[in-house]
């Protein structure tokens, strides 16, 4: 049965069970990854689904549900499912599904920047990648993944009222991961980019970061425990500020989860500080020009000069506060109600190289890899405590290579102890949420060694 | 779910490009995933997950497709797109299937789909009503509750065809506590491979005022100091420090490249005489178990080290034919999107001698860490980290006082030789593990253990 099709007759089904509007989001997925291990192509994989969420109001209650079983003989259980979660719904507030609307007239259709290379040129330029990395340093002796990861998400809306929106965004990334050694002495070395397009400049930009990681590391060492003047290397500032993105969110705030609450207005940061929400960024993890309720989104300060300037808000979360959407509801997946979820997000850089931001340092620490982000950070207390490595810098330059460590601190206070924000922006690891930063420098933080 | 004469066709078609083995996964898994805040339901549905994956290998060359469109059309159509990564001569191997009925030793007697969402609710409530009314301060009770009915159907071109039915519930209770401006959290989340009758077996009401104690206890206790001491974990989830310090490592998935610092170690010390640690698929009911694995192995136990020497690693399928080792029913994926690969199950470290007491008593100085909260680990450097969330000081031999923001790190190979007592009261706790083949349940336990010097992560100068 086509798209099409299967609505029509979901919408005349649900006015049979007296469901009063009823919106369907479809997701159309695509995807190629694969992974090249000693010059050959190692796993491959292709895939490709549609898969349905409903939401759909029912006595006047917003009931959800979903399936990926795309066929006439699951639509009774999908609106049974969605009714017995609108009869258990105690909200008080009634989510009303949006309209057509003038706004929606100059969205504007995007392009796949991915579908002018052929799959064996994607192939080609991944195997040129693993065969660099090897070339380097004979240390290396594992490229433990290279891989590429292409996916191209149609998200597509449509209404009893009316409304019928479409967008689609490809996103590509690789992930580059080599292990050096040096007789017993082991070290990693990662580094990934996101994309929209190919260019031939990524291949050594992965390479030399993730072989210059792991040789660097040899020989690493864990420091005494104390107190140091902290540099947070561009992909750690990044990780670590997606790790606490959550306490910007309306939802989160108004559940009394952060500590942000009730300070829009305020001095949160320092003044060299800002920080932006935009969901039209071309190499985005995610593009989209209306969230999953229909509003228009748009770009936005979360934080200007160290002021807290807005959180993000769905509908249900800005009528709370007597304001208008952000433009941030959006489902986790297609098995998700709307919440409030981030776009892309990133720290404005500055205009300090991160050499420079070392040079300025007497005694203290870079930081250029965290890990355990998914249990060692409290986004509520803002307290974190991760494992980490990094150099030490002494009289201005970088000294050793330091390992078994962890830095500590709060991020509520870290916000307001940044002294310098460098000009070298690098992503998060895209997962769910997708953050930009330039290397920060930490006026102090514990580190645990020996 | 797909009818013999169709896989068979899926099948022949994925080894017309030179495959020498295929395999098709189907699973149709009705699931219904609620969070409450206060009680109010905040989001989840109910639904259900529905597609096919399928895999063909040429020799250590893996290729994996997957679509939720059922169709014969475009079932042929995806696994001849996906045979084009190959490009050799048919091998005309013939398939037989040999339909091999596993009993299912996880029996279910509340199936999930039958029970009424508002009779899951009344559950959640039931926690949420125990947390908050432990005491005042408790701020906030979030419920995350979960159920599943994973059917799953494994057939491969060496005669494979198996199902599974896997019926599992959790609830995850996380509880806020605040005063005086500060907030902290307790959570716990019991759950098994079971229908709802789980429920009857567990005191719901004691698990919400768990994690509320645990919050409290947070909230008025000290940050932790950093550096060296011993450390005593738990009995039940503080197992997971073996799952992250170890247990990825012993995975074929690194120890078949190389990668693994236990690769070509097989039958050499690797552990301190008291350390046995076992991965078992099989355990009746556990989180972690299944009845087949996700390539349609019959799951079992594996002992991975016994009194400190490494009898073993947790083997795939893929993986198996690059280490010429047999698959240890360790194949597993979240699901139809995900190629399978060698995961844990249950992983526990087996019963030791001493007890608990005997144990803190036997400690001057140290941490307690009573529950663990998450950890991750390289597992080509072994290094581990993991936070805690409870957690407290040791001083002369007792218990001293709580401290809070504490992580823990070390390396594998290092920790596993200073493992130097291990108690008599092993218990199995229920949590998540995330790697390449997605997020799946896993169960790890322990007794009581004391190691004796590690580093510990706190925002306190010591």
């Amino acid at each position: 049965m086509g798209r099409e099709e299967l609505i029509q007759l979901l919408f005349k089904k649900g006015r049979e069970y007296n469901i009063k509007d009823l919106e369907v989001y479809m997701e159309e997925n695509s995807s190629l990854n694969f992974n090249i291990y000693e010059g050959k192509l190692d796993e491959y994989s292709v895939s490709k689904e549609e898969i349905l969420s409903l939401r759909g109001i029912y006595k006047n209650k917003m009931g959800y549900s979903y399936t990926e079983k795309m066929t006439e003989s699951s639509l009774e259980e999908v609106l049974h499912n969605l009714i017995e979660y609108a009869e258990n719904n105690g909200s008080e507030y009634i989510e009303v599904l949006a309209s057509p609307n003038d706004q929606y007239k100059n969205l504007k259709e995007k392009t796949n920047g991915l579908d002018k290379y052929t799959e064996e040129e994607k192939i080609k330029f991944l195997k040129d990648i693993e065969k660099e990395a090897f070339s380097l340093d004979t240390r290396i002796t594992t490229v433990d993944s290279c891989e590429y990861v292409e996916s191209t998400k149609t998200v597509f809306i449509k209404n009893t009222r009316g409304l019928e929106l479409e967008d689609s965004h490809t996103t590509g990334l690789i992930n580059l991961s080599v292990v050096a050694k040096d007789g017993d002495d082991v070290q990693t070395g990662n580094s990934y980019i996101n994309f929209s397009t190919l260019e031939d400049r990524y291949k050594s930009l992965l390479v030399k970061e993730s072989v210059s990681d792991a040789l660097n590391m040899l020989g690493a060492a864990s420091i005494e425990s104390r107190n140091y003047e902290v540099i947070l290397r561009n992909n750690v500032a990044a990780n670590l500020f997606n790790a606490f993105s959550p306490i910007f969110l309306g939802d989160i705030v108004q559940r009394n989860l952060s500590l942000m609450k009730e300070k829009i207005g305020e001095k949160v940061g320092s003044d060299i500080l800002n920080i932006v929400e935009d969901p039209s960024m071309s190499n985005g993890r995610v593009c989209r020009a209306f969230d999953d309720e229909g509003t228009i989104t748009y770009s936005k300060y979360l934080i200007e000069k160290g002021i807290l300037n807005t959180f993000l808000h769905n509908n249900r979360t800005a009528e709370k506060e007597g304001l208008e959407s952000t433009g941030n509801g959006f489902r986790i997946s297609h098995k998700g109600s709307i919440g409030v979820l981030p776009t892309n997000m990133y720290i404005e850089p500055g205009d300090i190289t991160l050499n420079h931001m070392i040079n300025t340092i007497e005694k203290g620490i870079i930081i250029t890899d965290i890990q355990g982000l998914h249990a060692g950070v409290n986004p509520m207390s803002g307290d974190f405590s991760l494992s980490s490595n990094g150099f030490l810098i002494e009289k201005g330059e970088i000294s050793r290579p330091i390992s078994q460590i962890t830095i500590a601190g709060n991020f509520y206070n870290l916000l307001k102890d940044i002294s310098a924000i460098g000009n070298d922006v690098k992503t998060s690891f895209p997962y769910m949420n997708y953050f930009n930063s330039p290397s920060i420098k930490i006026n102090s933080l514990t580190i645990a060694g020996k | 779910m797909l009818n013999k004469s169709i896989i068979e066709d899926i099948l022949y078609a994925a080894l017309s490009s030179g495959g020498d083995f295929a395999e098709v996964f189907i699973e149709d898994n009705f699931t219904t995933e609620i969070s409450t805040v206060g009680g109010n339901i905040e989001k989840g549905m109910s639904g259900r997950d529905y597609g096919v994956g399928i895999r063909i290998f040429n020799g250590l060359n893996s290729i994996y497709a997957y679509t939720n469109d059922l169709s014969k059309d475009n079932l042929i159509k995806i696994t001849k797109k996906a045979s084009k990564a190959i490009k050799e001569n048919p091998k005309n191997i013939i398939i037989n299937f040999d339909k091999v009925v596993i009993p299912n030793l996880h029996e279910h007697k509340l199936a999930p789909s039958k029970i009424a969402l508002s009779r899951k609710l009344e559950l959640m409530e039931r926690a949420t009503s125990a947390a908050k009314s432990y005491d005042d301060i408790i701020s906030q009770v979030t419920v995350n509750y979960l159920d599943q009915e994973q059917n799953v159907l494994v057939a491969n071109t060496e005669g494979v065809f198996v199902e599974d039915k896997r019926v599992r519930t959790r609830m995850l209770i996380n509880v806020a506590a605040e005063d005086l401006g500060q907030m902290e959290t307790g959570y716990v989340g019991p759950g098994a491979l079971m229908g709802l009758e789980f429920y009857d077996t567990i005191d719901i009401e004691e698990y919400g005022r768990e994690a509320a104690r645990i919050a409290k206890t947070m909230l008025y206790a000290d940050y932790c100091p950093a550096g060296n001491m011993p450390v005593v974990v738990d009995n039940g989830f503080g197992g997971l420090m073996f799952h992250e310090a170890c247990g990825h490592s012993l995975e074929a998935t690194s120890v078949a490249k190389g990668v693994s610092v236990f690769a070509n170690k097989m039958g050499e010390k690797i552990a301190s005489e008291v350390v046995t640690l076992i991965d078992d698929g099989s355990m009746t009911n556990h989180w972690g178990s299944l009845g087949v694995d996700d390539e349609g192995n019959k799951t079992q136990r594996n002992v991975l080290i016994e009194k400190g020497i490494l009898k073993g690693y947790l083997i795939d399928k893929l993986n198996g034919r690059r280490m010429n080792m047999k698959a240890t029913g360790s194949g597993r994926r979240q699901s139809y999107r995900f190629s399978p690969t060698s995961r844990m199950t249950n992983t526990y470290i087996d019963n030791g001698e001493s007890s608990k007491e005997e144990i803190i008593a036997n400690t001057e100085y140290g941490l307690f860490a009573k529950y663990i909260n998450a950890g991750s680990v390289n597992p080509a450097t072994g290094d581990f980290n993991f936070s805690l969330s409870e957690a407290y000081l040791i001083k002369n031999g007792k218990i001293y006082k709580p401290v809070k923001g504490a992580t823990l790190i070390g390396n594998g190979s290092k920790i596993l030789k200073d493992v130097d007592m291990v108690g008599n009261n092993l218990k199995i706790g229920q949590g998540y593990c995330f790697s390449t083949s997605g997020a799946i349940f896993i169960g790890a336990g322990q007794p009581t253990i004391r190691v004796k010097s590690m580093t510990v992560g706190g925002r306190e100068e010591a």
